[in-house]
């Protein structure tokens, strides 16, 4: 009897919960729970923050135990790398110099500079759409357009939910995030969308043709801003049926693995 | 049972802090699922207290770090929670090492297969193919091996 009583307590209680689930599921649609959300937010940011600062100092000689091989490798091919941008920065700064002298011989203004927020990520999740948390928020100025990036101009995500103090980003491999990338050297146009551990091109026009081992950069056409660097192709798909072809586009960071990120405001 | 309660509660956000500080910073997150394997172990364990409520936390604060509509994962969760409670009053009196292996595998083939066609109803970033099957593998290695460091007190007709 008391066996019976507490199984239909316990289904009674099952049920209430899936209605309440549901009822949240379709509160959240219509941005309705933001403020509750900002609310349990702003809890969890000081054990987050605590949390990460705490787990770095743990995990970082794990991390550079499995990575090891790896990085001897990304090492020498960096030194070499290194040698040879020495000689284009030479030319660079020549070019620089020439072109401020030119500016102001034409009387041309400076370009406007960007605003960018400089924020911490304080948490992660790569099991359903890849995200992060990071520490500012609404308060500090965010509004939540705004284009995630890593220092020397990686594209790494955008930042799609705003609350107080903490906002939610979606990372570039995530299966939701698009934007329009074109070819650094054919200036192929294409649409780039995440694909878990990848990036897929879309790429629509026949007459581009894209080479392997090629940088795409972001074309600035859907309001990102021009030139951020989105990934490395390594290989194109022809389907014999399909209206495009597929590039597979590996990015050039490890999207599991930054602390710090830059939020560039979007025009 | 307020006592327990909380201690239950500490468990699940530890489950959640586990998930989404240490795994993900090794990217492996989204090859196991510590909230599931609390919930597993609690109805194994026939420790049905607050099991449905502690569900429903545990889910909530796991939509909440994933960027995922608010619900979406509790929803599946408790839907979990409440057809292997079924399962374990049902069809599994006693408990021996190879019904918890039968049990373990099918639920976790229940588990992550209904997550991921959900999550594709909802295009919310459902995947197939090798990933679930590591998932699984990895979700019943871990299960198999707590079974084996806890065979004495688990096992009554082993």
């Amino acid at each position: 009897m008391i066996q019976k009583i507490s199984q239909k307590k316990n289904f009674f209680v099952f049920l209430s919960l899936i209605i309440i689930s549901i009822l949240i599921f379709a509160l959240d649609q219509s941005a309705f729970l933001n403020s509750f959300k900002s609310f349990l937010f702003s809890g969890a940011k000081p054990i987050l923050s605590l949390s990460d600062k705490n787990l770095y100092i743990l995990t970082k000689p794990f991390e550079i135990l499995i990575n090891y091989q790896k990085n001897k490798d990304e090492l020498t091919s960096l030194m070499q790398k290194k040698l040879d941008l020495t000689s284009i920065q030479v030319e660079i700064d020549e070019i620089r110099r020439e072109n401020d002298f030119l500016r102001k011989a034409l009387g041309l203004k400076e370009q406007k500079k960007q605003d960018f927020f400089i924020a911490k990520v304080i948490g992660r999740s790569s099991e359903a759409n890849q995200s992060v948390i990071v520490n500012v928020g609404k308060g500090d100025g965010l509004t939540g357009s705004e284009t995630m990036i890593l220092p020397d101009k990686f594209l790494i995500g955008k930042v799609t939910d705003t609350y107080e103090s903490i906002s939610q980003a979606k990372l570039l491999n995530s299966s939701d995030f698009s934007v329009s990338v074109m070819g650094e050297k054919t200036r192929t146009d294409a649409l780039c969308t995440g694909a878990g551990d990848s990036l897929e091109i879309e790429i629509i026009n026949y007459q581009d043709q894209p080479e392997i081992g090629e940088i795409f950069i972001t074309s600035g056409i859907d309001g990102y801003s021009p030139g951020l660097i989105v990934g490395q192709l390594e290989k194109i798909i022809v389907k014999p049926s399909a209206v495009s072809r597929i590039g597979v586009l590996k990015p050039l960071v490890n999207l599991n693995q930054f602390e710090q990120v830059l939020l560039l405001k979007n025009d | 049972m307020i006592k327990s309660f909380f201690l239950k509660l500490i468990i699940v956000f530890l489950a959640i802090f586990i998930q989404f500080s240490v795994l993900s910073r090794f990217g492996i997150d989204k090859y196991f699922d510590p909230l599931f394997l609390i919930i597993f172990i609690w109805i194994i364990l026939e420790n049905y207290d607050f099991i449905f409520l502690l569900t429903f936390i545990g889910g909530l604060l796991f939509d909440l770090f994933s960027a995922i509509p608010l619900g979406s994962k509790t929803i599946i969760y408790l839907i979990f929670c409440f057809a292997l409670i079924l399962i374990r009053q049902n069809f599994l009196r006693s408990l021996t090492f190879l019904t918890l292996l039968g049990l373990s595998f099918v639920s976790t083939c229940l588990y992550f297969i209904v997550k991921n066609i959900f999550f594709v109803i909802l295009s919310i970033d459902g995947r197939f193919g090798i990933l679930i099957l590591i998932q699984i593998l990895l979700t019943n290695l871990v299960i198999i091996l707590l079974a084996l460091l806890f065979k004495k007190k688990l096992f009554v007709n082993d």
